[in-house]
């Protein structure tokens, strides 16, 4: 029966009260827990009542006992002789709230007083907690938040075909939905991006869902306009609420509008509910439309995921055995359900929130969140060290206030709730302040396409899992940095602080105050360091050598949504685009270098033996002429011609060198195909890392979704691409068509180390600001703690100057600490993100002491006016004080 | 003994529930908020912070449980008033019967 609590709450009294035997605070640890099994019987309030007056008298002692050893004050401690305070209230719960407000009220006060400190360190911890908020955000809508349907989220349910968790062929779903008895309706759906087209539009990139009519019943939802498609309807659709909003203004003349997706034409007859995501995905379809009929009876196809609704009073356990045993009846009629050994393949059900994710990668992904969102954390810690020195920088200035409130009365946790209210208020503006960031940041993300080949529409939820989670880590973050400098107000000594001379030493506040300004400045040159490199790297993305010349190229990309055979595309366009002037050579691939799309191809032979297993080599597809388009020379054979097919085969170096090493691997065989040609090593998949093993073949007629023109100008790539997309665009009216310089194409090598640098620099000039502050601040505390010793040095015949290079030095020498750890801080980020810089080293000397600079003089700076102050002393007016 | 007086009234209520019998922990937080009538309610921190010190002072002392008790209270330790205790608690309970005195012969509850 001995609770969790209970050794931590035995170890906690022998900490709270010195000298206490282990035996005896087991005892009170033990009798604590019948207090609370007696209040629990009664009624909750009475239990929380419980916990809150343990807490609070736990405190309490803790005080009183700490103060009676420093004291020796007669047998039963400083509590009872002569304290002003008298004999111990009640605790009155009105009167502590009471209180509270106005301790707030009084903190919010002091806090307006200086408002632009406030909004800084309000708005960093509040940039830091949004970071946060939309990582937690993100990981609730995926793993946690119930689909937004009307009635009973629990009893939906996903099911899944095999021990990996697969997909379904369409007639196999119809056997599942008729004779499970334990799943109520179910239906079968498919959600992809897919291109579309309004009428006199052009076509573009969006998400949608192919299902059948029975989705609406398990979903337990209605439409919000006209009607979902029947089991009659070939070409109606229903569209999503905010392509609604977006593209008809929420207009009712929207229903009976055609629309063209995929090659076929449909007719909108009504509108999906707001707020209603896909089931596989926080995506919120634009389309709802009927699965293709001829799709419908074909056996073969695995296509299709199955998710349905339990019947009433059925349990996920019994429907799992129901379909287990379905199963193994279909294993019986077709060697489809049969593993290779015969037994049936099994068949899962899940719990739709649990199906989110595969249930084998939940725990890796809760944990890799877990590790972002502790990064995120240090970032907090960072902007929060700011409200730490800032609430220590008040302590210290109101030790005097803080003096008369004990002298008349006011108790230790009164003073300690004064400081805390600071802090809570600081924390409730921050918290405010991330919650309408991060609202604003889910709107964004909700109406943007983040890339033209992502369909907009991420649909996060902020709930109040999400509220009650930004409240937890605003307050305790906040809350942690402003308990320091309440416990520092604690130790206060009355008699001293009263007079008002106030030259006592406070050594232990000052020193406190340069761990947190160490901290901040770690933190501002480690962003500051990764923020440079990154700069470098783009820098020097532009001179790196890449092996190829995608200089003076252009690429349009055009997306066809359906599989299409590349052959047929370029046929149509090749004459027309050859015959643009200012074109020099064109040619076609599957994918741009360094774009982020990949393609790899497994080969199961090389040079015709026979490998164990598959192996994976990086892949394109490419017409002829194309590595003389993009500048890629051959060190052997030749290039493809139009009359080569799938037999031929061009690869890297790498390759040829792996399994031909003292030999020409041309006329030696891949796969099925012969080598006729080999390229130059290149930085095709990643800048600065090993160079893949890579092959490309021709088109063949298998088809593919989309295929990229690439063009050799003698002009302005960027005009170029313009002009060539304006004219795919006006050839081929059903594709998604995209132009740009090739460089800017190749995202890899410039967008994600541009974006690493705006978000590194942006972290470290806001923390480099607020720690500028921060030496500010504690360097004209100290110097005012000092003027005394200042002007007893001045009267023994320091110059000034000498004052105020002492007192900067002082500054520089605890900035350079900082500086230091900072230092190590961004080599060893720097080594983990070494693969996204490109020709710059992560201890790269130019960037650290370019940082280090810069930080210096900003110290410099900021420790001149206090300097300078220090130095104004006037030794005759001190000295007589 | 003088020094200890005035005692604090949650240690002067301890020594009032020991006096009428032997307790253990809970029983003492019973008994204490019962004699006071609720004036005084005390966390477990602030009890065995003054058992601490009473046993220090050796005005209490910890004894075996009482025979009549069931199984579950014998692990518990139980607290008895030692005769040093009960000489403290009837000094307190003298000092306080003649601030009473006091008080009934001024006129400070009048009016």
């Amino acid at each position: 029966m001995t609770s969790w609590f209970t050794p931590l709450h035995a170890r906690l009294l022998q900490l709270a009260i010195p000298g206490l035997e282990p035996a005896d605070a087991w005892d009170a640890a033990h009798v604590f827990e019948e207090v609370r099994q007696r209040a629990r019987q009664r009624s909750l309030w009475m239990l929380a009542a419980a916990w809150l007056g343990e807490l609070r008298g736990l405190a309490m002692t803790a005080i009183r006992e700490r103060r009676d050893n420093d004291n020796q004050s007669g047998p039963w401690g400083a509590s009872n002789t002569g304290s002003p305070k008298g004999p111990r209230r009640r605790f009155d719960a009105r009167t502590a709230v009471a209180r509270l407000v106005t301790d707030l009220w009084h903190g919010a006060r002091v806090l307006a007083r200086a408002p632009v400190f406030t909004l800084v360190a309000a708005g960093s911890v509040a940039l830091a907690l949004t970071g946060a908020v939309c990582v937690f955000a993100m990981a609730n809508t995926v793993l946690w938040r119930p689909l937004p349907v009307a009635t009973d989220p629990d009893q939906l349910v996903r099911v899944f075909f095999g021990d990996d968790y697969g997909v379904w062929s369409l007639p196999d779903t119809k056997t599942i939905a008729q004779d499970a008895g334990a799943l109520e309706t179910a239906a079968a759906f498919s959600s992809s991006p897919i291109v579309l087209a309004l009428p006199d539009q052009s076509p573009r990139r969006v998400f949608g869902v192919a299902t059948v009519p029975a989705m609406l019943d398990v979903l337990g939802i209605t439409t919000t306009r006209g009607r979902f498609f029947t089991e009659s309807d070939d070409d109606a659709v229903v569209i999503g609420h905010g392509f609604w909003m977006r593209e008809f203004g929420g207009s009712p003349s929207a229903l009976g509008t055609r629309l063209n997706i995929e090659g076929r034409t449909l007719t909108i007859v009504g509108v999906m509910p707001q707020g209603l995501s896909a089931i596989d995905a926080p995506l919120e379809p634009a389309v709802w439309y009927p699965i293709e009929r001829q799709m419908q009876n074909q056996p073969g196809t695995r296509a299709f995921g199955l998710v349905a609704r339990l019947s009433a009073g059925s349990t996920v356990e019994q429907a799992q055995s129901e379909l287990s045993a379905i199963s193994a009846g279909m294993a019986e009629e077709s060697s489809y359900f049969r593993r290779r050994d015969g037994s049936a393949h099994p068949i899962h059900v899940l719990r739709e929130v649990d199906a989110r994710v595969p249930p084998d990668d939940r725990t890796s992904i809760i944990a890799g969140l877990g590790g972002v969102l502790l990064l995120i954390g240090l970032v907090l810690a960072v902007a929060c060290t700011n409200v730490g020195n800032m609430a220590l920088a008040r302590v210290a200035a109101r030790r005097t206030e803080i003096a008369v409130r004990m002298s008349v009365g006011a108790t230790r946790g009164h003073i300690l709730s004064l400081v805390l209210a600071e802090s809570i208020v600081l924390a409730l503006l921050a918290g405010a302040l991330s919650v309408v960031c991060s609202a604003a940041a889910f709107r964004w993300l909700a109406v943007t396409q983040l890339a033209a080949d992502v369909p907009q529409g991420l649909r996060i939820a902020m709930d109040g899992r999400v509220l009650a989670f930004t409240a937890l880590a605003a307050l305790s973050t906040t809350l942690v940095f402003g308990l320091v400098p309440g416990l520092h107000a604690l130790r206060s000594d009355v008699r001293a602080d009263l007079q008002s001379g106030a030259v006592t030493t406070t050594g232990r506040r000052s020193r406190t105050r340069r761990v947190f300004i160490v901290a901040q400045m770690a933190g501002s040159a480690a962003f500051a360091i990764l923020s440079l490199l990154f700069v470098r790297s783009v820098i020097a993305a532009h001179n790196v050598d890449l092996g190829f010349n995608p200089d003076a190229v252009a690429v349009v990309s055009i997306d066809m949504g359906s599989g299409r055979s590349a052959t047929d595309v370029i046929r149509v366009l090749d004459e027309r685009l050859r015959a643009e002037p200012g074109v020099a050579d064109i040619a076609y691939a599957l994918n741009v270098p360094l774009s982020g799309y990949r393609m790899a191809e497994g080969v199961d032979r090389v040079g015709g033996r026979q490998s164990e297993e598959p192996l994976v080599f990086a892949a394109n597809r490419v017409s002829p002429g194309y590595f003389s388009v993009v500048g890629l020379p051959l060190t052997a054979g030749r290039e493809f011609l139009a009359a080569d097919g799938q037999e031929a085969v061009v690869i890297n170096e790498t390759l040829a060198r792996r399994y031909w090493p003292n030999e020409s691997a041309v006329g030696s065989t891949v796969g099925d195909a012969t080598v006729i040609g080999i390229v130059r090593d290149a930085q095709l998949e990643t800048v600065g890392g090993p160079v893949r093993p890579m092959l490309w073949r021709p088109f063949g007629d298998e088809p593919f979704s989309r295929v990229v023109v690439h063009a050799r100008t003698a002009g302005d790539p960027t005009a170029m691409a313009a002009q060539l997309e304006r004219l795919v665009a006006s050839i081929d009216s059903s594709s998604v068509v995209e132009g740009r310089a090739m460089r800017e194409a190749m995202t890899n090598l410039e967008q994600t180390p541009r974006l690493l640098s705006w978000s590194f620099g942006a972290a470290g000039i806001l923390s480099t600001i607020l720690a500028t502050l921060g030496v500010y601040g504690m360097m004209s505390y100290t110097v005012g703690m000092r003027r005394r010793e200042f002007g007893v040095r001045l009267a023994l015949g320091a110059t000034r100057d000498g004052i105020i290079s002492h007192v900067v030095g002082e500054g520089l020498r605890t900035v350079a600490i900082g500086f230091g750890v900072g230092v190590l801080i961004a080599a060893a980020v720097a080594t983990v993100l070494q693969s996204q810089l490109v020709g710059v080293s992560p201890f790269d000397p130019v960037s650290v002491l370019t940082c280090g600079a810069a930080l210096g003089l900003a110290a410099v700076t900021a420790s001149l006016i206090p300097a300078w102050r220090a130095s104004r002393v006037d030794p005759v007016t001190v000295l007589r004080q | 003994m003088d020094e200890l007086l005035p005692l604090p009234p949650h240690v002067f209520e301890i020594l009032l529930a020991l006096l009428e019998e032997d307790l253990h922990g809970y029983a003492l937080l019973q008994a204490v908020s019962r004699q006071s009538r609720g004036n005084i309610s005390m966390g477990t921190s602030t009890l065995y912070a003054a058992l601490k010190r009473l046993r220090r002072l050796k005005l209490i002392d910890e004894v075996d449980a009482p025979s009549h008790t069931d199984s579950q209270d014998v692990r518990r330790k139980y607290y008895s008033i030692t005769t040093q205790g009960r000489a403290v608690a009837k000094a307190e309970a003298e000092r306080i019967r003649r601030l009473n005195k006091l008080i009934t012969s001024s006129r400070v509850l009048e009016s």
